[in-house]
């Protein structure tokens, strides 16, 4: 038998790690707003979204879409025009950061319209394309959270609009989970049950797609499994819950399902899938998913499709549950390391001997050396949950201790050696707006060790 | 020697001009890097820790009022803290917030200090810290001050008091909430002013 482990205690804070910074001046953003930026699997190029003016071009006070090339250190400007009247915002990277896929809203000067488009932008030739064209003239033409695959030829958001597929749209307004396959441009609806049926009510969103664009897993209150369908009374409020749909197969199977075979009693949603469609991470405040989860505020799973088993990942260092509320998980590549973010304050654990019992009852801190390293800030923090350790790291710290700003909206590489999150920590000594910029970190990360058990 | 020279500023010409086009990081891959205005080599900078968290330079937030028998004090802590000047670089950001600083704590008061927020309408906040006299003082100031960014920052103290393990708990007998924030934040404060930070 062959067992994992890695190298023991906080492994991570002692390998090097550099981190650059880029303004993103957002002083309206919201710690629990969609994240703004997205790494690619190749960990080289960050695409982001900022208020700042960053090159020349940009001369306007919208969000544009912006690409950090890591390995050069240039930013460049990706939004189609500079200094035009919408907002760009939520990029997603492809792969080897060729495409970049974004929302496009109209902004002020068309501020009665509701529409928002996806928009796809091939780095490599300087064009781009309106994906979401075919709903033009559509009254509920709203698509917004755009995921692309890693080779770019997949692209999936959702959408309220009701022409982007021929026939009808049985549940109208409400929003469905779309493909649209490229070159070609096909667009397939996707939040269907098993049977290829289109429930005619519920809201599916926030789709996450595999490295080859085969499972998407997304959030829906649809009744697209046969529990749900039986259990929820269409008039009801639905609970909203996690799937993950097979493109191939055409298999829909629902990951929220507690122990005991029923429904949650919470709503379960932002659903990140790895590059093989094996492990889906995603936030939930069911409190019926896990049998020891009593902190009765959502927490970030992680469900192996393989064994159908969940782990607690926003776990309290000491074992017990979070002090705190966790979401926005997004999964690295190869489904390894989760990062997430959480205002809890007894993730880690910064006390000389451990978290044992007593640990971190009282919250005080003890010494000045715990007080720099304590997560004593009760704002949001960003983690790193490496699965195969079992460790959990916070990294909007750095050597002189704790941020006491809130960080939030973290994004990760293919491997997990790159993240990239918001903070509204100071970038520089200049820096005191108090607005969130973009920190990208470098992380060396350890081997797994394995060995034969005896 | 009009001829050498000219050679020699050809070579060196050359020189630099083959520096430019030697291959280091990768060159210019999309059209947006080819375009010098729609590119930039200097937007994305390495973070310095110690470089954010230097906070020289600050001066007393003009929206932080102390009456006259703190002022040296205040000073003092601006001089020697740098979380204290982190502190008032927060206040100072808050445009909408005016912070007083008395020393008028309620005779019989079990707290060193105390502080209420009030929002006055059209949003404008105003925050007043009252601090019995202690040894304490400059630690009770801090406290207190990091209690004002805490709900200039949003936290929600009832909820999170609810909570075992967040950090925050009720004091019954004062109906008020304490934060291991504010208390590590005051205590830290206390230390670099003595000179005892490690």
């Amino acid at each position: 038998m062959v067992v994992a482990a890695a190298t023991a205690g906080s492994w991570w804070l002692a390998t090097s790690s550099e981190t650059i910074t880029v303004a993103q001046r957002d002083r309206f953003r919201s710690a629990r707003a969609q994240r703004s930026a997205d790494v690619s699997a190749d960990g080289r190029s960050v695409a982001f979204e900022s208020l700042a003016r960053l090159v020349p071009a940009d001369t306007d006070e919208r969000a544009d879409i912006y690409v950090l090339d890591r390995s050069s250190g240039r930013v460049t400007l990706e939004s189609a025009t500079p200094d035009d009247d919408f907002e760009h915002t939520a990029p997603r990277i492809s792969g080897d950061g060729r495409y970049v896929v974004f929302e496009v809203r109209a902004g002020r000067s068309e501020a009665a319209s509701p529409r928002t488009d996806i928009v796809l932008h091939d780095r490599v030739a300087g064009t781009s394309r309106v994906l979401t064209a075919t709903a033009k003239g559509d009254p509920y033409a709203w698509s917004r959270s755009p995921d692309i695959s890693d080779d770019g030829r997949v692209v999936a958001f959702s959408s309220a609009a009701t022409t982007l597929t021929a026939g009808p749209d049985a549940n109208g307004k409400l929003e469905d989970i779309y493909v649209v396959r490229l070159p070609g441009g096909t667009v397939s609806r996707m939040s269907l049950t098993s049977d290829g049926v289109q429930p005619g009510h519920g809201n599916s969103i926030l789709p996450s797609l595999s490295a080859d664009g085969r499972w998407l897993a997304f959030a829906s209150t649809a009744p697209l499994d046969e529990t749900s369908s039986r259990s929820v009374p269409s008039r009801e409020r639905a609970v909203r819950q996690v799937y993950i749909h097979d493109a191939i197969g055409g298999r829909t199977t629902r990951v929220t399902r507690p122990p005991n075979r029923g429904l949650p009693n919470g709503d379960s949603s932002l659903p990140s899938i790895s590059g093989d469609g094996r492990f889906v991470a995603f936030a939930s405040d069911a409190s019926n998913l896990l049998d020891d989860d009593g902190n009765r505020s959502a927490d970030v799973l992680l469900y192996d499709r393989d064994t159908e088993a969940l782990t607690w990942v926003s776990r309290g260092a000491d074992g017990s549950s979070a002090g705190g509320e966790s979401t926005g998980p997004v999964i690295s590549g190869d489904g390894r390391f989760v990062v997430f973010q959480s205002d809890a304050s007894n993730l880690v654990c910064a006390r000389r001997g451990g978290c044992g019992s007593g640990g971190t009852a009282s919250g005080e801190p003890r010494t000045a050396e715990t007080a720099n390293t304590e997560d004593i800030n009760l704002l949001w923090d960003v983690f790193v949950f490496d699965s195969a350790a079992r460790v959990l790291v916070r990294l909007s710290e750095d050597e002189l201790g704790g941020w006491m700003e809130p960080s939030s909206g973290p994004a990760i590489d293919g491997s997990g050696q790159v993240i990239a999150f918001s903070s509204r920590h100071p970038i520089d000594a200049t820096d005191r707006s108090g607005d969130f910029d973009l920190f990208v970190r470098a992380m060396t990360v350890p081997p797994i060790v394995t060995r034969k058990s005896p | 020697m009009n001829t050498f020279l000219r050679s020699m500023a050809l070579v060196a010409l050359m020189s630099v001009c083959g520096v430019r086009h030697v291959s280091g990081f990768a060159q210019a891959d999309t059209p947006q890097e080819r375009e010098p205005l729609r590119s930039s080599q200097v937007a994305a900078r390495v973070y310095v820790a110690a470089r954010s968290a230097t906070f020289d330079h600050v001066e007393r937030a003009p929206n932080l009022i102390v009456g006259s028998v703190y002022q040296p004090l205040i000073g003092e802590m601006l001089a020697r803290s740098p979380t204290f000047r982190r502190q008032c670089a927060r206040l100072a950001a808050a445009t909408n917030l005016t912070v007083l600083v008395r020393s008028d704590l309620p005779a019989g008061t079990r707290a060193g200090a105390l502080t209420s927020i009030q929002s006055t309408g059209l949003g404008k906040i105003e925050a007043f810290v009252r601090v019995g006299m202690s040894h304490r003082t400059a630690e009770l100031i801090a406290h207190e001050i990091e209690h004002i960014i805490e709900q200039l920052d949003g936290v929600d103290l009832r909820a999170k008091s609810r909570l075992p393990t967040s950090g925050v708990r009720h004091v019954w007998d004062l109906d008020a909430y304490e934060t291991t924030r504010a208390i590590a934040t005051g205590l830290r404060v206390a230390r670099e002013l003595s000179g005892n930070e490690p």
